[in-house]
């Protein structure tokens, strides 16, 4: 009951509404709110699954962990100062968790960060590891390769432009599992 | 010099540098979003004690979770240590992890590998 509390005040404090199988998050995802997101995830995650899944769990939460931070990182450096709000999301289904994020892309960037998801989407095992490589010793972006590179899973994404003229970046990862959550 | 000890928080792990034993140890958690700002203390404490090591040192690295932006930072504070074994003084990392976690232990091979410093691997319980 008490870790249940627990959570409920943290859902309370970052505005996320009540839902047994999800969270949820609408608003600018700056580092503050990125930390404060996924300390809740852990205790989230936790609470649903049992204690002999702690590999399930540490893959769906390492996973949602590249991706909030990947769009807290974004937000910090380009979207900050106009209070652009990004959207984060990771549900329990019966068979897999589906974690999602959405974030508004700035004109500049779309361009590259549409060749790079293009180009990772069609790399095999041995080059994604290639790629993990050259990037971590030299500095590069690890997250979206991480992704990439998990088993059984499937990553999408998509861009598109809102009636605002706003360009999105949406990336889904469903993580399958089988019937394991309660 | 001063040793370096640092409490473990939600998101960052246990750090312990002591420059009079040789040990130096990171437990824990860590996966702070702006892993740079955690891991520059570190780093320059590594930088500063490999100029005078002692006889023998050992970084032991207890992982449970390691985010991209610490995998980064932890092969950084590896070079700031890599001059103690390339000056043919005794260096070993001790890689600790979940068992079963196949990801960490890949990690830790990954850079014994590129970086070509001697590394040991153990499964504990967190």
């Amino acid at each position: 009951m008490q870790h249940s509390l627990k959570i409920a005040s943290l859902k309370n404090s970052l505005q996320l509404p009540l839902k047994n199988n999800e969270l949820e998050y609408y608003g600018v995802v700056n580092y503050q709110l990125a930390d404060s997101l996924l300390i809740l995830t852990e205790k989230f995650l936790d609470k649903k699954f049992r204690n002999n899944e702690r590999g399930l769990v540490k893959i769906i939460f390492s996973s949602f962990v590249e991706m909030v931070q990947n769009v807290a990182d974004y937000t910090e450096k380009k979207l900050v100062a106009d209070g652009l709000p990004s959207y984060l999301s990771l549900r329990i289904e019966a068979n897999e968790v589906v974690l999602k994020t959405s974030n508004i892309l700035i004109s500049p960037d779309i361009d590259a960060i549409e060749n790079r998801l293009s180009r990772l989407a069609i790399m095999g095992a041995n080059d994604l590891m290639e790629n993990y490589k050259k990037e971590l010793f030299a500095g590069g972006s690890l997250g979206l390769i991480m992704l990439h590179k998990l088993k059984n899973s499937e990553f999408t994404w998509a861009t598109e432009n809102d009636p605002n003229n706003k360009n999105w970046l949406s990336l889904k990862l469903k993580i399958n599992y089988g019937k394991s959550a309660h | 010099m001063e040793n370096l000890h640092i409490e473990p928080y939600l998101q960052t792990p246990e750090v312990n540098f002591d420059s009079e034993t040789g040990i130096m140890f990171i437990s824990g958690k860590s996966y702070p979003a702006d892993a740079i700002e955690f891991f520059q203390p570190l780093i320059e404490w590594a930088k500063q004690y490999s100029k005078d090591p002692k006889k023998k040192t050992e970084l032991i690295c207890e992982i449970e979770y390691l985010n991209s932006a610490s995998q980064k930072q932890l092969v950084e504070l590896l070079l700031a240590f890599k001059p103690i074994y390339d000056a043919g003084q005794e260096f070993l990392v001790k890689w600790k992890f979940e068992e079963g976690d196949d990801d960490i232990l890949s990690v830790g091979e990954l850079v014994e590998h590129e970086l070509e410093i001697p590394f040991t691997y153990e499964e504990m319980e967190f």
